[in-house]
């Protein structure tokens, strides 16, 4: 009875505004004017806030981290869909619109994306519509028959783009899943049911980590706050995601080289992906500099391969996945151009990169920094490469950790990256040809 | 004196425009600074170059000069100087002005633009550069056709209604001689008036005098700007263009001519934003949500050549493309009669109220300065609130008509035809290969 008593009066006396549930957790210079806060609001929810009163607006993403590839084979697609079901839920269109504001929405193979851009003073509404998107997305028969045609139109463009296709058949060799499509076969799309989605959205979707990203004209205690009361209701974590240091989901495939075949093409197409490491590794800001190196005007991989007329696009890129990433070199090759004549061309440049001058490795790291801090004039961009590093390796500040680790690559760095791992063995190669009348 | 230095200064610090005293003769300089990233962007504008000024015999000049000048740079070395700084070249050619422009970390600037200042002044082309700069190019007018070929068929059914040259051609490509490229690029360099558009971290006094090296040598002489073009009063439809392809959907486009690019442009612009400036124009609200029968549609005011219209662009899945097209055709025609057109344009004039500070950005404010500069069109006192309802009623009423409307259309031929014998028996349809559009 005395230790409630004593409790009782503790707990009259503690003032309530100091008990907050957000706690800062992170911050990062950006520039001499932008800096990143990173906090965590509740157990499954973290923000970032960058304050940039540049223009009198501000961006706000919330990234739920389950995208596409966390979906069981045969069965991809409820995502996608809740990803519409949720951006429109209560009529949102309308009222974004009349408070002068924009939308968007996305699914990727590792988070599922909702943007919203609004004048300033319009931030209490951000929440507003974000937590009722958490909270109360409408799930019923007529709102998924209207947007079961919607997905259908949709999922017809893509199935009439090539690039598409072909990326994707790559995708589900990385993630072991046959038919790997994000937006999900003709058939999945029709049979889906409003029990069937609700039970995703309230047992897989909302249970997993979020991240909301601020970027813009704000005042950051007054977003906490609201943060707080809004989101402060705990959400028991659901099917626990991998991560950060999830192995490679597909190691049969590492070494192999996969050939399939269309009846009619225009161009041949090609990729070759290694396994590389994620974000959070020492080794990632070296990486990015070698793609960089890699995809130049002059002298590089890429110009060789075009210019000599080999490919009719080539690039090297590097793309995050969950817990790793791909650096990939991807080609669209006239009929005539043999795929091993490509992958020998792509060795011997590697192998010229080992004795890499100082001079063009620093050229690459300067124009590697221009094009991330090019991004500081576009808050959307910026925003999305927190939610990808939180999505990608578990820590949003990963990616201005970045540009420390950049300045401080050397030429030995790029020799030691080659060898580790751009091999053949850490390597799935797929081609994509012209069926000849004998196949 | 005293009294230029102080407005100058005043000006500079105030709206962050380069002070007069900064300007040279035939030189304008447009200047945000954006202390938001350590970067530099600088954009040399020839006003008067650009494709405009290439007879029909030559077209494809002002493009091939362009990659002639990033060819050229790469075998003479320059571009290797400006890679070791991180600083990139781009060339880009539009109807009435020809850009130059580097962008890179502003530490390395002023060692950037004199490398720059030699180049543009010492480049010197040859058969063989010219001869790889028509391979490159011929690569890239077939990547266009099959990556997107829906620009290439606006002009082609432009230029076949109105009578102006088409934007890309084999047949003049392969005809250019080194002759024509030396006289277009003494041309350019001696262009009357150069704008500079820049947006640095940097003050506009260190900008100026990085400036100085480009702007004192150079002589005038050369293009001159000019918004004529010849008269193009050609009765345009309906008329239809059908391009086969083998897709699983049709993608729709419709042109409707309305005035030339010296025009004032306020109610074009305003009725594009009513049906589609963005997710929630009356086009996707009633298309896409309400009859489902699209994804992506788009709305936007388009030019070629001199010739200004305004595209709605559609992508119908197969099975719904009939209702699709007789639909979106009606739509169009009946647009002065439609209540919910008139609805959606005063819903439309209040949210412009609201979200007109996403325009406020350096970089969107400077383009539009740029773009007034170079179009210098009337502008319309008092904008879109100056447009009453009965403005919008008369153009709807004069261009929003069957007689002047253009339909292209890309998919299986024969569902196309079908479709348009059935509705329109008297239209004019002109059925093309798609290879046609670079012929």
């Amino acid at each position: 009875m005395k230790t409630y008593a004593i409790i009782s009066f503790l707990v009259c006396i503690l003032p309530t505004g100091t008990c907050t549930g957000y706690q800062l957790i992170g911050t990062e210079k950006l520039s001499e004017e932008l800096v990143a806060q990173h906090y965590t609001i509740s157990s499954n929810l973290d923000a970032v806030i960058v304050v940039d009163r540049t223009t009198p607006t501000f961006e706000y993403q919330t990234f739920y981290c389950a995208g596409s590839a966390d979906e069981v084979e045969g069965q991809q697609g409820r995502l996608h869909f809740l990803e519409h079901l949720m951006s429109g839920t209560g009529g949102h269109d309308q009222i974004v619109l009349a408070n002068g504001g924009q939308k968007n929405a996305s699914t990727s193979d590792i988070f599922t994306r909702f943007t919203l851009r609004f004048p300033k003073d319009k931030f209490d509404l951000a929440v507003e519509i974000d937590s009722k998107r958490f909270y109360n997305t409408v799930i019923n028969e007529e709102v998924i028959k209207k947007e079961k045609k919607i997905i259908l139109t949709e999922r017809s463009r893509g199935q009439a783009n090539l690039t598409r296709r072909f990326g994707s058949f790559f995708i589900g060799l990385v993630y072991k899943k046959r038919n790997y499509t994000g937006i999900g076969t003709e058939d999945f799309i029709q049979q889906l049911e409003p029990d069937d989605l609700k039970n995703y959205y309230e047992n897989f979707l909302r249970r997993q980590k979020r991240l909301i990203v601020i970027v813009g004209d704000v005042d950051v205690d007054h977003v906490l706050t609201k943060l707080d009361k809004t989101y402060n209701e705990q959400i028991p974590r659901g099917l626990s995601i991998e991560l950060p240091t999830s192995p490679f989901p597909n190691p049969e495939a590492l070494g192999k080289k996969f050939r399939i075949t269309s009846k009619s093409l225009n161009v041949s197409k090609f990729r070759k992906g290694w396994y590389t490491p994620n974000l959070g590794h020492r080794d990632y800001a070296g990486l990015l500099v070698l793609t960089t190196i890699l995809n130049q005007n002059a002298n590089s991989l890429r110009s060789g391969i075009v210019d000599s007329g080999l490919a009719r696009i080539f690039g090297v890129e590097l793309s995050h996945h969950k817990g790793f990433s791909l650096m990939s070199c991807v080609a669209d090759l006239p009929h005539d151009t043999s795929f091993d004549a490509v992958q020998a061309i792509i060795r011997v440049e590697l192998e010229k990169l080992r004795s890499i001058s100082d001079y063009k490795l620093n050229g690459a790291r300067n124009e590697l920094l221009y094009d991330m801090y090019s991004k500081f004039y576009d808050r959307s961009s910026l925003a999305y490469s927190f939610g990808r590093a939180f999505a990608h390796a578990n820590d949003p500040l990963l990616h201005p950790k970045l540009f420390q680790n950049i300045k401080s690559i050397h030429k030995e760095d790029i020799s030691r990256i080659i060898d580790l791992y751009l091999t053949d063995d850490n390597s799935i190669t797929v081609y994509l040809t012209l069926k000849k009348t004998n196949e | 004196m005293f009294l230029k230095v102080m407005i100058s200064f005043v000006l500079c610090y105030v709206v962050g425009v380069l002070p007069a005293v900064a300007e040279i003769s035939n030189h304008h300089i447009f200047y945000r600074q954006d202390k938001r990233a350590p970067v530099t962007n600088i954009e040399i504008v020839f006003l008067g170059a650009g494709s405009k000024q290439e007879q029909p015999s030559q077209t494809g000049l002002a493009v091939a000069v362009s990659k002639l000048i990033q060819e050229a740079a790469k075998k003479q070395g320059y571009m290797d100087k400006l890679e070791a700084l991180g600083t990139r070249l781009n060339t880009s050619v539009r109807t009435l002005y020809h850009t130059i422009s580097i962008y890179g970390l502003s530490e390395n600037c002023a060692e950037s633009i004199a490398i720059f200042r030699d180049l543009i002044y010492d480049l010197e082309f040859s058969e063989s550069d010219l001869g790889q700069v028509k391979k490159l190019m011929i690569t890239d007018y077939q990547n266009y056709l099959r990556r997107d070929p829906n620009p290439l068929m606006r002009n082609f059914a432009v230029a076949k209604t109105k009578g102006i040259k088409k934007l890309k051609s084999l047949k003049t490509l392969q005809d250019l001689s080194l002759k024509d490229i030396r006289q277009y690029y003494d041309q350019l360099l001696k262009t009357d008036v150069v704008f500079f558009k820049i947006i640095s971290n940097r003050d506009s006094t260190e900008v100026a005098k990085w400036l100085r090296p480009i702007t004192e040598e150079r002589e005038i002489g050369g293009f001159v700007h000019s918004l004529k073009f010849p008269t193009t009063d050609y009765s345009v439809g309906p008329s239809a263009f059908v391009f086969n392809a083998n897709i699983k959907s049709v993608l729709c486009q419709w042109l409707i001519p309305c005035g030339d690019i010296s025009e004032e442009s306020t109610i074009s612009t305003l009725i594009s934003d009513v049906l589609l400036d963005d997710a929630r124009g009356l086009i996707h609200r009633y298309f896409r949500q309400e009859l489902g029968l699209v994804y992506g549609p788009s709305c936007k005011v388009r030019w070629s050549e001199g010739v200004r219209y305004l595209y709605i662009y559609a992508d119908p899945k197969l099975h719904n493309s009939e209702e699709l097209i007789v639909k979106m055709s009606d739509f169009i025609r009946e647009l002065s009669d439609n209540p919910r057109f008139w609805e959606s344009l005063k819903e439309r004039r209040k949210i412009f109220k609201v979200s007109y500070v996403h325009n406020q950005t350096p970089r969107r404010s400077l383009d539009r300065e740029v773009s007034r500069a170079i179009y210098n069109r009337p502008t319309r006192k008092g904008g879109y609130d100056s447009v009453t309802d009965e403005d919008v009623r008369s153009f709807l009423e004069k261009f929003f008509i069957s007689q002047n409307m253009i339909m292209v259309f890309a998919g299986p031929k024969d569902h196309i035809t079908g479709i348009l014998n059935t509705h329109w028996p008297e239209i004019e349809v002109h059925e093309q290969s798609t290879q046609s559009l670079i012929e």
